[in-house]
């Protein structure tokens, strides 16, 4: 076991600093003059020089590759272009939001999927079965941001029950909470579906059934085994998805958190943000995945090769 | 014709057999024939967008601004610009096609590649490679697209690579998987036996058996490019105007979702239907081919 924890944060690190390069490398790409984004295209010459000094600019990549590592280790991402604050504060501040919107995202769908997918491989090839299959599958061709404009066109516009935009509310949370967790819940449904179906073929579950034990009972125990490997087994793909589905949904809504920071900020190339909130999501998501796989060594000995 | 299931002799005879046969091994599964004729409309419709597109994707006539689907000559409806949607949703077809094929392609080569290698050789190479594998798996694209977008800018190239990084991966777990099981058997050791060197082995008689599973995965995989792609081309940092793509006739459409709802429904059913499509087609490949990727 300890090998394989070993061995998965091993590969994690080497990843983390590739990930790192490329980020430090976007500042660097040929696309302009990285000092003018910073003082403009029309600052004098003794500015652009001061600025070139002051942002280590005038030393060598490799130099200024290792400076921004070690800034980076003590949360220091430089200043926001746009916003002229530091970047770890501008993270700070919107973080809560994003967290808000995805756990409550993730708890909405293993809400839906878990006892749905139950349902499902209990009634298998019945018409339930056919209609919750069949809306999983339709729902995971769907995408996140459409789905998310209908919403608000549907309950935003049209009927007029729910707010489009804004935070601080429970009635705001609802639609993006509702449009990202739509992501991934046709996912996880199949998942839970096709491994409760595998082990209620099992022999073990038809002597219990002959020993006269409650259908029910039988159902809730097993089936509670399962949900929890099959979450954990899809845990790290699904947290990815939260945090690449934030990043869209957020946009559309307006949400005040991380995911619209680093949109907006890519999108006036404000760079320092985006090399900040780029890594710390990578890393998040890295660190995410390592968990995940190791949590589920430890309930299935069987992967711990 | 011939209900017994002994194929008929003789080569007219033989012929008509297959094809009835293939037939009815087609109507028993639904899912394979729906799924298989979308895929096959989306392709055509991709490829020959060009020629029967009835408008050009950028053709504007303000005359005929805002109008609703079907109407005489625009069958979905144009836009604010009077540009007709269904060439649009056409030409975006296109675009979505050329991309998600070229982008499943690469990852898939890359992921053979890898994960016969890996599951071949094994050892430290394939403990490396593995966890790799594993870390990349579920890694979210979008945000490699921001990162790619950032290096190299925003448009299509980034976001293949982005979809590319992390897709390679699925297909590698597959065929490492296959690769690893194949490793024991008794003809890998008659082909070493023939010295046949182990590249040959790995290509040669290991990946075929891989490449059932890989299918299906390419299936799936055609649908989240097509998904990603939309997704990018939304916020703005995937398919740069004027590169038709439906992410960006949702864009656009969205800011006249009031007047011109249809703006914002077409696009998206189209990415339904066709992502579905994909999907089906994966499910039903994998049902079909699934009997002969296990020896029970």
């Amino acid at each position: 076991m300890r090998r394989y924890v070993v061995r998965k944060v091993a590969v994690a690190i080497p990843l983390l600093f590739l990930v790192s390069i490329a980020v430090f490398a976007m500042l660097h790409t040929g696309q302009g003059d990285p000092v003018e984004l910073f003082v403009g295209p029309t600052a004098p010459q003794s500015v652009q020089v001061q600025a070139r000094h002051e942002l280590g600019l005038d030393q060598p990549l490799v130099t200024q590759y290792f400076l921004f590592l070690r800034r980076a280790l003590h949360g220091d991402f430089g200043e926001s272009i746009t916003y002229r604050e530091p970047v770890g504060q501008l993270i700070r501040d919107r973080l809560p939001a994003t967290l808000l919107l995805g756990g409550t995202a993730l708890l909405l769908s293993y809400a839906l999927a878990i006892p749905l997918g139950i349902l499902a491989a209990a009634r298998r090839n019945t018409w339930a079965d056919y209609a919750i299959t069949g809306g999983a599958l339709v729902a995971m061709a769907v995408p996140s941001f459409w789905l998310a404009l209908l919403l608000v066109l549907l309950f935003g516009v049209h009927w007029q029950l729910l707010p489009v935009s804004g935070y601080g509310s429970l009635s705001t949370l609802v639609l993006p909470a509702v449009a990202l967790a739509a992501e991934g819940t046709g996912l996880s449904l199949r998942l839970m579906r096709s491994s409760m179906i595998e082990v209620l073929r099992q022999d073990y579950i038809r002597t219990l059934h002959a020993k006269g034990l409650n259908r029910w009972r039988i159902l809730g125990v097993h089936a509670f085994k399962n949900a929890l490997i099959s979450t954990i087994t899809l845990l790290g793909l699904r947290l990815g998805m939260i945090i690449g589905g934030a990043i869209v949904i957020e946009n559309i809504f307006g949400w005040p958190g991380i995911g619209r920071l680093l949109v907006s900020s890519a999108l006036q190339a404000d760079f320092p943000v985006v090399q900040g909130l780029t890594l710390l999501l990578a890393a998040a998501a890295i660190v995410a995945n390592v968990t995940a796989d190791i949590l589920y060594a430890v309930i299935d000995p069987r992967v711990r090769y | 014709m011939n209900e017994t299931g002994i194929p008929p002799s003789g080569r007219g005879k033989a012929r008509g057999g297959r094809l009835r046969r293939g037939a009815r091994f087609l109507i028993r599964r639904p899912a394979l024939l729906f799924g298989g004729i979308i895929v096959t409309i989306f392709i055509g419709a991709g490829l020959l967008a060009p020629w029967i597109a009835p408008y050009p994707y950028a053709a504007q006539d303000l005359a005929s601004a805002l109008k609703s689907p079907l109407s005489p000559h625009h069958l979905m409806g144009t836009d604010q610009f009077g540009r007709d949607l269904f060439s649009r949703i056409l030409f975006g077809a296109r675009t979505s096609f050329i991309f998600a094929f070229g982008v499943t392609l690469l990852s898939i080569v890359l992921g053979v590649v890898v994960g016969g290698i890996s599951g071949y050789f094994g050892g430290a190479v394939d403990l490396i490679l593995a966890a790799v594998i594993d870390l990349m798996w579920a890694f979210p694209i979008v945000l490699a697209a921001v990162l790619f977008v950032g290096l190299l800018g925003p448009g299509l190239l980034p976001a293949a690579l982005a979809i590319t990084v992390v897709n390679w991966a699925g297909t590698a777990r597959i065929v490492r998987g296959e690769v690893i099981a194949l490793r024991e058997r008794e003809f890998v050791e008659a082909a070493r036996a023939l010295g046949r060197g182990h590249l040959f082995i790995i290509f040669r008689h290991m990946i075929p058996n891989a490449l059932p599973a890989v299918l299906v995965l390419a299936s799936f995989s055609m649908g989240i490019a097509i998904l990603v792609e939309a997704s990018l081309s939304f916020i703005g940092l995937g398919a740069q105007p004027p590169l038709p793509s439906w992410g960006d006739l949702l864009s656009e459409g969205w800011e006249y979702n009031q007047y011109a709802p249809w703006l914002v429904i077409m696009p998206g059913v189209s990415i339904v239907v066709i992502v579905l499509g994909f999907n089906v087609l994966g499910d039903a490949l994998r049902e079909v081919l699934d009997p002969r990727l296990r020896e029970r």
